[in-house]
């Protein structure tokens, strides 16, 4: 890994590390409402398109979401990414919290990423897209989230699927979790190679986006 | 000399040695063989093959549980599962016909096929399992093949494959998993109803998205 990037994973790690030694595993501090997610109607829509389909949730995981993938009869790769970022790696080893995504490349038909890219650096996030793009099958779906305002989030997201396509969102406990907020066109730029295929604002604000692997 | 006769001579002799180990330095980490300032736990109806670096077809080695074994000092919660405890080390191969929890540390291979295996909060298991049921609270790398469900709760810590009939798995869980769920025929018959984004047909009283004007 080059020196740069080395650099900028400690740095990351200032942040992120913080909340090592707090109790975020299922701390979850509330529930900030729900929304029908037309995103999600789409995805669903490409999932039923393939046939048994293979998907990587890269968490929070939320054990009603697995349940609802699953239901599709898709194969599941869950990964806590950002959990074991945050919680696990001291911030020597958080490299080791990339390889994590240690996936063969074209597997997966869709990935879910939901809010993590607010609290991942742009350098870090331009990586972590290399890595997203190679694991996506061509014209494979990337979903994710990103928070309403340029407040800052302390919170990370979990998505969970309550009824359907129906996302309800809860905020678990990471007081000290870097936030960056991006606007329409920064999240298009940084997730440049992948494709924006169609993108929403929900009235509480959040912001969905849906990129495809050309 | 009997079959049993060189069991439990081999029982005693085991039991010998753990109690020198014990003295010489409590629970090296790294060891293969049974460690405990307990009796060995292990139940009637365990299988242990491999155990440690011993040659399987050591005649002490190669052995089936009977109800001699309770001399040994046999720990079982009741009759119909096997306690490992948590000072308890085992390398290898265990085949059981009983629940199995596990609160210590395992290496190898798991199974009891149409039983239960529970990995307690301070289990810590590298091993390939095949049960009817398991339940993770501690912490597991290897692969899983439930014939019926696997239960994660949120202390567990899980590494490997997952293939299921049913799986539970509670928000906040550290999870590195590819999960595969077998279908039922039940289930083959369900595969007709609506799909999920069917089912969000329903009325909703939470506010709908409207599409983003270009960035």
């Amino acid at each position: 890994m080059h020196l740069n990037l080395r650099r900028c994973l400690r740095h990351s790690t200032m942040h992120l590390s913080a909340v090592e030694s707090r109790p975020l595993r299922g701390s979850i501090v509330r529930e900030v409402g729900e929304y029908e997610s037309r995103m999600l109607q789409r995805y669903f829509a490409h999932l039923a398109k393939c046939e048994k389909p293979e998907i990587l949730d890269i968490g929070p995981i939320s054990g009603n979401n697995i349940s609802v993938f699953l239901s599709l009869g898709a194969k599941l790769s869950v990964c806590d990414f950002i959990l074991r970022l945050t919680n696990k790696m001291p911030g020597q080893e958080l490299e080791k919290a990339l390889g994590i995504l240690d996936y063969r490349d074209y597997r997966f038909d869709g990935i879910h990423v939901w809010d993590i890219p607010d609290h991942l650096e742009t350098w870090l996030l331009t990586d972590l897209v290399k890595t997203w793009f190679a694991l996506l099958k061509p014209n494979g779906l990337l979903v994710m989230m990103a928070g309403p305002s340029s407040t800052p989030q302390p919170y990370l997201h979990i998505a969970r699927l309550v009824r359907g396509t129906t996302v309800q969102l809860q905020e678990i406990r990471a007081k000290e979790l870097a936030y960056f907020h991006r606007s329409n066109r920064d999240i298009e730029i940084v997730m440049r190679p992948l494709e924006q295929r169609t993108s929403y604002l929900c009235t509480n604000g959040e912001r969905e986006f849906l990129f495809g692997r050309p | 000399m009997t079959k049993a006769e060189r069991f439990t001579r081999w029982v005693q002799d085991l039991v010998a040695r753990l109690r020198q180990e014990i003295v010489r330095g409590r629970g090296q980490e790294g060891n293969t063989a049974v460690v405990s300032q307990e009796p060995t736990v292990i139940g009637k109806e365990l299988q242990m093959l491999k155990m440690g670096n011993r040659d399987e077809k050591d005649a002490g080695n190669d052995f089936r549980h009977g109800r001699e074994n309770s001399s040994a000092g046999a720990r079982s919660r009741s009759s119909e599962e096997t306690v490992i405890g948590e000072n308890i080390s085992i390398e290898g191969t265990v085949l059981a016909d009983e629940d199995i929890i596990i609160e210590g540390r395992m290496k190898g291979t798991i199974e009891t096929k149409s039983h239960c295996i529970t990995i307690g909060p301070k289990g810590h298991i590298e091993a390939d399992v095949d049960a009817q049921d398991v339940v993770i609270s501690g912490m597991m790398a290897g692969n899983i093949i439930a014939r019926n469900k696997v239960q994660i709760n949120k202390e567990a810590d899980f590494t490997g494959r997952i293939t299921a009939k049913r799986i539970a798995i509670e928000d906040g869980a550290y999870i590195k998993a590819t999960i595969e769920l077998e279908k039922e025929e039940k289930q083959k018959a369900q595969a007709s109803e609506p799909t999920i984004s069917e089912q969000s047909a329903e009325p909703q009283s939470a506010p709908e998205p409207s599409s983003m004007p270009p960035a």
